[in-house]
């Protein structure tokens, strides 16, 4: 019994481990992809700064299915998250004079949405699933 | 860095990777409790670790540089 508790244990931990590996690279892309959209947007805009909005929305610029309306507020398969509605968030967007209303899909812009979220754990011999 | 830019982008990113995660392994698994949890960590601490040191990180993006914008990422968003 002690080894089988063992067992599951360490393929418990294998499992978040690489559950946390795939998020870190996942987190790193759609990172560097908001910040490099933001330049993009000020070089276009010709503005020294970019607005929260834009950033948001740029997290998830191109990825199928995901969405993001003015107010911030996250679409998945165009059912609203629980994510936006964020506080401070509409007194920001009434600054934002040139603000054109396009949403990501919109955009054209290219950006790096080739990286597969990879959550998936391969079993080795040893790393045997769990029974249902 | 406004905290509240950091908390607000961790959780959109949580939100994505947790509904990726999930075309995987579903909530009768062990561990999905655990790794959604490692998921929203990840996502704090990767968001503001980047944003954060965005300044250090600065020369790796020469096509940024070449714009001759500042490499002060806090001062950007408004």
């Amino acid at each position: 019994m002690g080894l089988i508790k063992k067992f599951f244990s360490v393929t418990k931990e294998g499992i978040v481990a690489k559950t946390r590996k795939g998020a870190e690279k996942a987190c790193t892309v759609m990172l560097n992809n908001a910040i490099k959209l933001g330049y993009m947007f000020m070089e276009e805009e010709r503005m020294d700064s970019f607005y929260k909005q834009h950033f948001h929305s740029a997290l998830i610029q191109g990825r199928p299915h995901w969405s993001m309306d003015f107010m911030g507020v996250l679409y998945n398969k165009g059912v609203e998250t629980e994510c936006g509605w964020w506080e401070g968030y509409h007194s920001e967007l009434t600054n934002m004079d040139d603000f054109d209303g396009n949403t990501p899909e919109d955009s054209s812009d290219k950006v790096d949405s080739s990286i597969r979220f990879d959550f998936s754990v391969k079993l080795q011999s040893d790393d045997r699933p769990f029974s249902e | 860095m406004a905290s509240e830019l950091v908390s607000e982008t961790a959780l959109i990113l949580s939100e994505v990777m947790t509904f990726e995660f999930e075309k995987w392994w579903n909530e009768d698994k062990p561990w999905y409790s655990e790794a959604v949890t490692e998921i929203g960590s990840v996502a704090r601490q990767h968001t503001y670790w980047l944003l954060n040191n965005f300044g250090a990180r600065y020369e790796g993006y020469p096509d940024l540089k070449r714009l001759g914008l500042p490499p002060r990422f806090s001062n950007l968003i408004k």
